[in-house]
């Protein structure tokens, strides 16, 4: 299907369990309420909301979303102002499976359909979630732990061969240039705004760093590369479609008695506070 | 396989069966070649399909990969002479020629001064790019928490045995906005087949190429009381049978670097013999190339917090544009792109 020349699309990217859906959802609920200065003009034909409504009713149940099966690939189609003032506009955003970009950096052999949009895409947002990165952590520090304690640093070193390295056991932040500088490949020399969210932020409220500081610290690879990217902008946001950790009890009583589409909270670059749509409209170049 | 594959480089004649336009040794390999998934190739053994990452609650449940067509992505692994050929015509880069034994610490120090930026900026660099991702990572998993080891070491076997040795990574830094960094990664069998006697320019052809040549010695053999006279013999018969074959480019600034550090500093005695063999050994260094620098460094010691480790030292030496002695001869990434013989010598 040919796709009208002023719809916007944006590319949701992410291994699987990023938060990709939930964010989709918690947008569309958003613009659904006219909350964030967004609303939807236009639904634009018919069948495309049930995947919507049907993830929304589980959000609004305080059930965590399954993550999105290659499969049953969905999708958010909108006409959407998405902003106080902004004009009217066509969105795409595709809600496909992260297994589809997990596989693919593994195999070096990328969907068809991932490639397409992200190489077409007007706007791109990154997801990674902030409770469950993989950490490049050396032996070294491992074992300077272990002579604090009074322990001696001993034991083998790794076999001989390394047949069982795969991409998995890399750190998240390796994992992410490796997408992105694969992204970058497709994409060639045209310009590339990518808004990077870190999901589950509210995880990482004790620390007391802003999205950016955050980023800094356990993304330095990926802050490295895409600073130093001529055609590449990017800001980061720090996310939480679901307002809260659902699987404590306490945080989970507490959103019950909040609505849905006002649970989400997203934390800009410098800490201060964003509308949920601030990542898609930052993607799309409507803030700078 | 090449008769049914696509390229979206314009004119290029591999989808007719001819050479890839940018130079691909296998067309398949090209980033811009698509092949469709009945002709893909195997996955490289190294990368294999990942396995999950946990999933939400009661989400454990996963389908195997959907066997649409897709697109061939860079496989990230070290790089042959022609894949680096063509990025040294595109951009110019800088030849990185580590040698020494085996053992002498040769591969880390590349994968040591990659691993650093996966904490920051340092050395006055930033990471901008790697064409070998993977197999960077690959090579540091054995000094990673997460190998199940307890004593950090190195990976090589793969490379050595695999038609690519040239490790890439592109920094910016203080004198360039964009430096393409390539590591020779050769086995030190080579190294000791020169030490033996063997012709230099035949055993490492990379001699003719390289813009830094990094004299390996390792601190394990100077540290041992037994080993370290050894180890200053083997270096200075390498030095000299280097110099005798002419085959360092009089361009190529040359260091003396002595690897493992931690352990040299650690063994009593040891600082003074690695003094004694920097006496004997830095006079050998007159005659071959440019002078480069003397660095003592520790790129994964067994501990963390040793410092000063020498790898700032050695980055910045690499980066600058006056690593050489004399700074009125052309630093060769200053010069610009080279013609595509960057590797081979061979006039285009």
């Amino acid at each position: 299907m040919s796709e009208p020349p002023d719809q916007s699309t944006v590319a949701l990217i992410g291994l699987q369990g990023t938060g990709k859906s939930t964010y989709v959802v918690a947008f569309f609920l958003a613009c659904e309420s006219s909350a964030d200065g967004m609303c939807i003009t236009n639904y634009c034909g018919n069948g495309n909301r049930e995947y919507l409504n049907k993830l929304a009713q589980r959000l609004a149940d305080c059930e965590a979303l399954e993550r999105t099966r290659q499969t049953e690939p969905g999708e958010l189609r909108l006409k959407v102002i998405l902003a106080d003032g902004a004009e009217e506009q066509q969105l795409l955003i595709p809600d496909l499976s992260g297994e589809l970009l997990r596989d693919g950096m593994a195999t070096r052999h990328l969907d068809e359909q991932l490639d397409q949009l992200v190489a077409s895409a007007n706007g791109t947002i990154l997801f990674m979630r902030s409770d469950r990165i993989v950490a490049a952590e050396t032996l070294a520090d491992f074992n300077t732990a272990l002579e604090r304690a009074g322990q001696p640093a001993e034991g083998a070193t790794a076999p001989e061969r390394p047949e069982d390295w795969e991409l998995a056991v890399a750190p998240t932040q390796v994992r992410l240039v490796d997408a992105v500088q694969e992204l970058l490949r497709r994409r060639g020399p045209a310009p590339l705004r990518l808004a990077l969210v870190l999901s589950a932020w509210d995880t990482q409220s004790k620390a007391g760093l802003t999205p950016l500081q955050w980023a800094q610290g356990h993304l330095a690879l990926l802050t490295q590369l895409l600073d130093g990217q001529e055609n590449v902008q990017w800001s980061v946001f720090g996310v939480s479609a679901q307002g809260g950790d659902f699987c404590d009890a306490e945080q989970r009583d507490r959103l019950k008695e909040v609505d849905v589409s006002v649970r989400a909270t997203v934390a800009q670059a410098d800490g201060s506070a964003g509308g949920v749509g601030a990542p898609v409209r930052w993607a799309l170049g409507l803030t700078p | 396989m090449s008769a049914t594959l696509t390229c979206s480089q314009p004119d290029c004649p591999a989808p007719a069966g001819g050479v890839c336009a940018l130079g691909h040794a296998n067309p398949v390999d090209c980033p811009q070649a698509t092949v469709p998934s009945a002709d893909a190739p195997e996955p490289a053994a190294a990368v294999p399909t990942a396995t999950a990452e946990p999933g939400p609650p009661g989400d454990d449940e996963l389908l195997p990969p959907a066997p649409t067509p897709g697109v061939l992505l860079h496989p990230g692994v070290a790089l042959s002479v022609a894949q680096a050929n063509v990025l040294a015509s595109d951009a110019g880069v800088r030849v990185v020629l580590p040698v020494g034994s085996v053992g002498t610490g040769k591969t880390t120090l590349a994968v040591g001064l990659y691993e650093r930026f996966l904490a920051r900026s340092w050395g006055g660099a930033s990471y901008l790019w790697s064409e070998t991702l993977l197999d960077f990572e690959m090579l540091a998993f054995p000094g990673r928490l997460a190998s199940g080891a307890g004593i950090p070491s190195t990976w090589r076997t793969r490379l050595r045995d695999s038609a690519g040795h040239l490790l890439h990574l592109r920094v910016s830094c203080e004198s360039s906005p964009r430096l393409d960094l390539v590591f020779a990664n050769l086995p030190g069998e080579l190294s000791d087949h020169i030490r033996d006697g063997e012709a230099p320019a035949s055993e490492i052809p990379l001699l003719a190429s390289a813009d830094r040549l990094v004299m390996c010695v390792d601190g394990a053999k100077i540290a041992s009381p037994g080993h370290h006279g050894l180890a200053v013999s083997h270096t200075r018969q390498f030095l000299r049978t280097l110099k005798q074959g002419s085959g360092v480019p009089p361009t190529c600034a040359v260091s003396l670097v002595l690897t493992k550090f931690d352990l040299v500093s650690d063994t009593p005695g040891g600082v003074e013999r690695w003094e004694a063999a920097r006496a004997a050994l830095e006079p050998e260094l007159a005659g071959l190339g440019r002078p480069g620098i003397v660095v003592c460094t520790a790129a994964r010691a067994k501990t963390s917090g040793f410092a000063p480790d020498g790898m700032d030292v050695l980055l910045q030496w690499l980066t600058s544009p006056d690593g050489l002695a004399d700074p009125a001869l052309p630093d060769p990434r200053v010069a610009g792109p080279r013609a595509a013989d960057r590797f081979t010598g061979q006039t285009p």
